[in-house]
C-alpha cells in the first residue's frame, strides 16, 4: 500500500513537472516566434481562440507570472490546446486525439514484443553463455548502436523499394474507409508491418544485453546453484530461479528506458510517415506549428507516464517485496 | 576449491584481476582496461574518427558544398561516395561532418556527466530530505521522454547551432547519470575509509573530491561514454527531422537532405547508407568502451564469454553458476569436464 | 586469542597531575528507530569513563552492546544525547569545524576494518601526507614532508620505509594496513587514541604484533589508550583498566587483572567463563542461557536481569549504580549493596546448569 501511495505521488509530481515544462519552455526561449507567427494569421483566428494561444505561450505580457500559470491550467484541465497553425483552425486536442490510437497501436505493441522477445533471448543468450549464442551479441551491439531512423531508411530500402513487399509509407490504403472490416484492419496490419518490425530490430538488442547481463550476475547467486545443486532440472534453475530474479531489474529498466525508446521509436513514424503523434509532431516541427509541438510534447509524455504506471503494476506483481513496502 | 586444481593461462588471469578490481584504479587497472579487446577496438575507431574531426576539411577531396554537374552519381573514381541530387560529394559531406558529430557528442557528454555527478554525488552525500528532493528529480527527468522534449525546445530556439543544441541535450540528458553515481556515492558513504577521514578532521568537500570521487572514476566514465552516445543520438536524429540548421554539415544532415530528396525511392544507397554506418561504427565504438568498462567495474561479465572458444576447444559445456576449472595433468593435455565451483567469497 | 598466564603484569605508569586526559560522565545515545514514532534505540545509557595519560583502559562487551557507539561518542563523530565530556577538564564538545579539527589533533581514532579504513585509491604516502598536513601545518612539503612520512613509518614499525610509501592498501597484508591506519592516527600526535577493535579483523597470528605496537607508543608516547573489544582475555594481556559492558551499560570496572581472575558482576563471569577451555568442555555446554535484551525496550531495572541467574524483584524494578567492592572496582549489581532485600549470588555456572539439568529456577 505505502508503494502504491509512494509511486502515485511520484506520477502526480512527473505530470506536474511535465506540465510545467511545457509551460516554461516558450516562456524562456530567447525571441518571440509566436508573435511573428499570429501576426501573419492576423484576422484569421477568432478572438476566443487568440485568447487560448496567448494564455498557451505567455503572450499577455501585462499578467503576471503566476496569473499566467493559473490560467495556463485552467486551459488545460478543460482539454483546451490551442489551434493547430498547420491544420487551421482544427483544435490541437483533436488532432492528437486522432493521431494517438495509430502510436499506441504501433509503438505499444511493437515495444511490448521488442521487450517480451529480447528479455527471452537475453535469457537464451546468458543461460548458454560460452557457446555460440555468444556470437548473437555482436549483432546485437551493431543494432543498438544503429540510430532507429536509419534503420528504417534501410528497411524501405530494401523491402518497399528493391523488393516492393510492403508500402514504404502511410499507415493503411487510403482506398479503404476505416471501418472495423477484416479488409480494414488486415490493410492497417500490412502497413504496420514494416514500422514496426524496424522499431522491435532497433530496441530489442537493449533488452538482449540488459537481460544476459542481468542473467550472468544472478546466476552467480547461491540460490541458483543450490537449486542446481538439488537436481532440478536445468529448465527449471533457468526460468524458475536465475531469470524470475533477473527479470525485477529488467522491468524496472523498461520503466525508466521507456522515456528513451518511445523518443526513438517515434522518429520511425516520421520515416514512414505513419500517421501517429510522432509524425504530428514532425510535421509540426518543420511548419513551426508551435501549439501543436506543444500538445504532442504533453501527450507523449503522459502516455509514458501511463505505460510507467503499468509497468509498475507489473513490477509490484512480480516482486514481493515491492508489494509489503516501499 | 581443491588444491591441485591449477588454472591455465587464459583463466588465472582474469580470476586474478578479480580480487584487485575494485581497489586499484591505476596500475593493474589501467593496463587490464587496455588488454580488453572489446576497449581495445572501440578506443581505435574513436581515435580514428577524433582524427577526422581534427584534419577533416583538410583532407576532404571536395567543399561540401560545391555543386557540379555530376547528379545523383554512384560512386566513382572521382567521387568515391558519389553525388548527390545537387552533385555535391558525399565523401567530402562525411569527412567534414564528422567534426560537428563529435564536437556536440562531446560537449552534451560533458555538461551531462558535470551536471549527473553533481546532482548524483550531492544527494548521495547529503541524504535526508535533500536526497529525496534531488532523485525525485532525476526521476522526473528519466521518465520524461527526452528526444520529444529536445526536438521541442531546439524547435522553438531561434537558431539551434551545434553548440546550443549539444547543451540542450546535456541539460535533459544528465539523469540517467546522476541516478547511478548517487547510488554509488550512498554505497560509498557508509565505507569506513569515509569515516576515517572525517575522524581525522577532512573537510565536507575534501571528502567527497578526494575519497568518494575517486572511486567512482569507471561509473563516470561509464557514464560519459553512454551520454556521449546518447548525445551524437539525439544530435543526428535532429538534423534528419530538419530541426538545427541543415547548412551545419554532419552525418544527420547528409541523411536528412537524402530523405527530403527521394534517396530511397531513387535507390541511391550511397547517399545515405555510408552516412548511417560511420553512426553506427561510431556508436559501435562507444558501445564498445562502455562494455569494456562494464566489464571491469562487473566481474562477473568478464569471465563469461572471454574464454569462450577455449572452452569449446576443450569441449566444456560452461553451466551457469559453475566455474569450469581446467586441470592440467603432468602429460600436458586438459583433463576435461573437471568442474569446480568458485564464488565471490572464495576468490577474496 | 589466549594470554600467555606467565605475562606478569605491567607496573602502571603514575599519572603526573591525577586529572584524567579524557573524562566522559553520563553518556547516553539513543538512536531514533525508523518508522516507529518515539521509539529509540538506547545504544548507551549513563556510562562513566575515564582515560588517564600513558593508560590503556579496555571496554569489554558482545556485539551491539554499544562499545563501538562509545568510540565514536568520543570522537565526536556523531553527537551524544546526554552526558559531558572533558577534556583535560574542560569541556570539549565541539560544534564547529574548526573546534572539530583542534578536537581530532588530541583525539585520534583507529577503525575496527584496517581493509575498509583505507581508501583503495589512495598510496599510504597521500594518506599519511594528508593527515600530516592537516595536523603538522600545511605549508610541509618536499623533504620536511618525506621525513615527517618516515619517522611515522618508522613509529608503526614498517620499515624499511621506503618498501611501503608507495604502495596501495590493497598490497599490504592487514597487519600491515593496521599499522599505517595507526600511523595516520599518530601523525597528529595525540593524548588520546581510540582504537576500535583493532585486531579484530586480524589474522591471530599477527593480532599480538600490533597489541605489542600499541603497548610501545603508550609507553613511549605517553599516550592514553582506549581499547574496544570482545575478547576479554586480550583486554588482560594489554589493558591497565578494564570496564565491561551490557546492553549499553557499564556493569563493571576495576584494574584489568582483577576483573579478569575474579569478575564479580555475573555478566563478567559469565562472559570469562564463556571462553572455550578445552581442558573442560563441558563447562561450554552450561554456558550462557538467553540472549541480548532489546535495546528500544531495554528491561528495568538492571539490563541483566532476564539472563540472571539470581535475579530477584529488585533487580527487576531498580537499576544498580556502580558499588565499590575493592579498591578501584566498581560493580553495578545488587549482590553487593547492603540493602536487605538483595539478591544472593552463587556461581554463574552452576546456577546455569542446575536451570539447564533440572529445569528448576534456583
Amino acid at each position: 500500500m505505502r508503494f502504491a501511495v509512494r509511486r502515485t505521488i511520484f506520477y502526480l509530481i512527473t505530470a506536474w513537472a511535465a506540465v510545467t515544462i511545457n509551460f516554461l519552455i516558450p516562456r524562456l526561449m530567447p525571441g518571440d516566434p509566436v508573435t511573428a507567427l499570429m501576426g501573419r494569421m492576423q484576422g484569421r483566428i477568432d478572438s476566443n481562440a487568440e485568447e487560448s494561444i496567448r494564455v498557451l505561450f505567455g503572450l499577455d505580457t501585462d499578467a503576471s507570472v503566476w496569473q499566467q500559470y493559473v490560467d495556463y491550467w485552467g486551459l488545460l484541465l478543460r482539454g483546451d490546446l490551442g489551434l493547430s497553425f498547420t491544420f487551421f483552425p482544427t483544435p490541437v486536442s483533436e488532432i492528437v486525439q486522432q493521431a494517438l490510437p495509430w502510436t499506441i497501436g504501433l509503438v505499444g505493441v511493437a515495444t511490448i514484443i521488442s521487450f517480451t522477445l529480447g528479455t527471452g533471448i537475453g535469457v537464451a543468450i546468458g543461460w548458454r553463455r560460452g557457446t555460440w549464442a555468444d556470437a548473437l551479441l555482436p549483432i546485437t551491439t551493431f543494432f543498438s548502436a544503429v540510430p532507429y531512423f536509419w534503420l528504417g531508411l534501410i528497411a524501405i530500402t530494401v523491402f518497399s523499394v528493391t523488393l516492393g513487399w510492403f508500402p514504404s509509407s502511410g499507415s493503411y490504403d487510403r482506398g479503404l474507409v476505416p471501418t472495423w472490416s477484416w479488409e480494414f484492419v488486415g490493410s492497417v496490419i500490412y502497413y504496420g508491418f514494416l514500422p514496426a518490425l524496424t522499431v522491435v530490430l532497433s530496441s530489442i538488442a537493449g533488452w538482449i544485453l540488459g537481460m544476459r547481463n542481468m542473467l550472468v550476475t544472478v546466476s552467480s547467486e547461491d540460490y541458483v546453484t543450490v537449486a542446481h545443486a538439488k537436481g532440478l532440472p536445468e529448465r527449471r534453475v533457468m526460468v524458475g530461479y536465475a531469470a524470475r530474479n533477473a527479470i525485477l531489474p529488467q522491468v524496472s529498466n523498461f520503466a525508466l528506458s521507456l522515456g528513451f525508446v518511445v523518443g526513438g521509436t517515434l522518429i520511425m513514424e516520421m520515416v514512414f510517415s505513419y500517421q501517429g503523434i510522432g509524425y504530428t509532431l514532425f510535421q509540426a516541427v518543420n511548419t513551426q506549428d508551435y501549439p501543436l509541438m506543444q500538445g504532442c510534447f504533453l501527450v507523449i509524455t503522459l502516455a509514458v507516464l501511463g505505460a510507467n504506471i503499468i509497468a509498475d503494476f507489473v513490477y509490484a506483481a512480480l516482486d514481493p517485496r515491492a508489494r509489503q513496502e516501499g | 576449491m581443491a588444491q591441485d586444481t591449477t588454472f591455465t593461462e587464459e583463466q588465472a588471469a582474469p580470476e586474478r584481476a578479480v580480487e584487485h578490481d575494485v581497489d586499484d584504479p591505476r596500475r593493474a587497472k589501467r593496463f587490464l582496461f587496455l588488454r580488453n579487446g572489446k576497449a581495445l577496438t572501440g578506443l581505435g575507431i574513436l581515435l580514428f574518427f577524433g582524427i577526422l574531426a581534427v584534419v577533416g576539411p583538410w583532407i576532404a577531396p571536395y567543399d561540401p558544398n560545391q555543386v557540379s554537374a555530376d547528379l545523383l552519381q554512384p560512386p566513382s573514381w572521382s567521387h568515391w561516395l558519389g553525388t548527390d541530387h545537387t552533385g555535391r560529394d558525399i565523401l567530402s559531406q562525411i569527412v567534414v561532418g564528422t567534426r560537428g558529430v563529435l564536437v556536440v557528442g562531446l560537449i552534451a557528454g560533458v555538461s551531462a556527466t558535470v551536471l549527473g555527478v553533481i546532482v548524483g554525488v550531492t544527494a548521495g552525500f547529503i541524504g535526508g530530505m535533500g536526497d529525496e528532493t534531488l532523485s525525485a528529480l532525476s526521476n522526473v527527468f528519466l521518465v520524461i521522454p527526452q528526444l520529444p522534449l529536445i526536438i521541442i525546445i531546439a524547435g522553438q530556439l531561434p537558431t539551434a547551432g551545434g553548440v546550443t543544441v549539444a547543451l540542450v541535450i546535456g541539460i535533459t540528458g544528465w539523469a540517467w547519470g546522476a541516478r547511478v553515481m548517487r547510488a554509488q556515492t550512498l554505497s560509498l558513504r557508509k565505507r569506513d575509509f569515509v569515516e576515517a577521514a572525517r575522524a581525522n578532521g577532512e573537510r565536507t568537500w575534501r571528502l567527497v573530491l578526494a575519497e568518494v570521487l575517486p572511486n567512482l572514476t569507471a561509473i563516470i566514465a561509464a557514464g560519459f561514454v553512454g551520454t556521449v552516445t546518447f548525445a551524437v543520438m539525439s544530435q543526428v536524429t535532429l538534423a534528419f527531422i530538419g530541426i538545427t540548421p541543415v547548412s551545419d554539415w554532419n552525418w544527420g544532415t547528409i541523411l536528412f537532405w537524402a530523405q527530403n530528396n527521394l534517396a530511397l525511392q531513387r535507390g541511391a544507397w550511397w547517399w545515405f547508407v555510408p552516412a548511417g554506418l560511420c553512426i553506427a561504427l561510431l556508436g559501435m565504438a562507444l558501445t564498445l568502451v562502455n562494455f569494456g568498462i562494464d566489464e571491469f567495474v562487473n566481474p562477473r561479465l568478464r569471465s563469461t564469454g572471454m574464454n569462450a572458444r577455449l572452452l569449446r576447444r576443450r569441449r566444456i559445456r560452461p553451466r551457469i553458476g559453475f566455474t569450469p576449472v581446467l586441470r592440467t595433468p603432468p602429460d600436458g593435455r586438459p583433463d576435461v569436464g573437471t568442474t569446480a565451483r568458485t564464488t565471490r567469497k572464495e576468490r577474496s | 586469542m589466549r594470554t600467555p598466564a606467565t605475562d606478569a603484569p605491567r607496573p602502571v605508569p603514575a599519572a603526573d597531575d591525577g586529572t584524567p586526559v579524557l573524562q566522559v560522565t553520563g553518556l547516553t545515545k539513543h538512536f531514533p528507530v525508523r518508522g516507529r514514532r518515539g521509539a529509540v534505540v538506547h545504544a548507551v545509557d549513563g556510562v562513566d569513563l575515564t582515560l588517564h595519560r600513558g593508560e590503556v583502559l579496555a571496554l569489554v562487551g558482545e556485539s551491539g552492546s554499544g562499545k563501538s557507539t562509545i568510540a565514536r561518542l568520543l570522537a565526536q563523530l556523531m553527537p551524544r544525547t546526554a552526558g559531558t565530556l572533558e577534556l583535560h577538564g574542560t569541556d570539549a564538545t565541539v560544534r564547529r569545524r574548526r573546534g572539530f579539527r583542534a578536537y581530532v589533533r588530541r583525539v585520534q581514532m583507529i577503525f575496527q576494518d584496517p581493509f575498509g579504513s583505507l581508501n583503495p585509491v589512495h598510496t599510504v604516502r597521500y594518506t599519511l601526507s594528508r593527515s600530516v598536513r592537516i595536523h603538522q601545518g600545511r605549508g610541509l612539503r618536499g623533504a620536511e614532508l618525506d621525513a615527517a612520512l618516515r619517522t611515522l613509518l618508522d613509529r608503526v614499525r614498517l620499515s624499511p620505509t621506503e618498501r611501503y610509501i608507495d604502495k596501495f592498501p590493497h598490497e599490504l597484508s592487514g597487519g600491515q594496513r593496521q599499522r599505517v591506519a595507526i600511523a595516520r592516527a599518530l601523525a597528529a600526535d595525540p593524548e588520546v587514541l581510540l582504537a576500535d577493535e583493532p585486531i579484530s579483523m586480524l589474522d591471530v597470528s599477527i593480532r599480538l604484533g600490533i597489541l605489542n605496537l600499541l603497548q610501545d607508543l603508550r609507553d613511549r608516547l605517553d599516550i592514553a589508550i582506549l581499547y574496544i573489544t570482545h575478547d576479554i582475555a586480550s583486554a588482560r594481556y594489554f589493558a591497565d583498566r578494564t570496564a565491561v559492558m551490557y546492553a549499553g551499560r557499564v556493569v563493571e570496572t576495576g584494574d584489568s587483572e582483577s576483573v579478569t581472575q575474579d569478575p564479580k558482576h555475573p555478566y563478567t563471569q559469565l562472559l570469562i567463563r564463556s571462553a572455550p577451555d578445552p581442558d573442560d568442555l563441558e563447562a561450554r555446554a552450561r554456558g550462557a542461557r538467553g540472549e541480548a535484551p532489546s535495546l528500544v525496550d531495554p528491561p528495568a531495572g538492571c539490563r541483566f536481569n532476564p539472563r540472571c541467574p539470581f535475579a530477584t524483584d529488585l533487580c527487576r524494578t531498580e537499576t544498580p549504580e556502580l558499588i565499590d567492592v575493592a579498591d578501584g572496582r566498581g560493580v553495578a549489581c545488587w549482590g553487593y549493596s547492603d540493602r536487605a532485600d538483595r539478591p544472593r549470588l552463587g556461581d554463574v555456572l552452576d546456577a546455569y546448569g542446575r536451570r539447564a539439568d533440572e529445569g528448576g529456577t534456583p
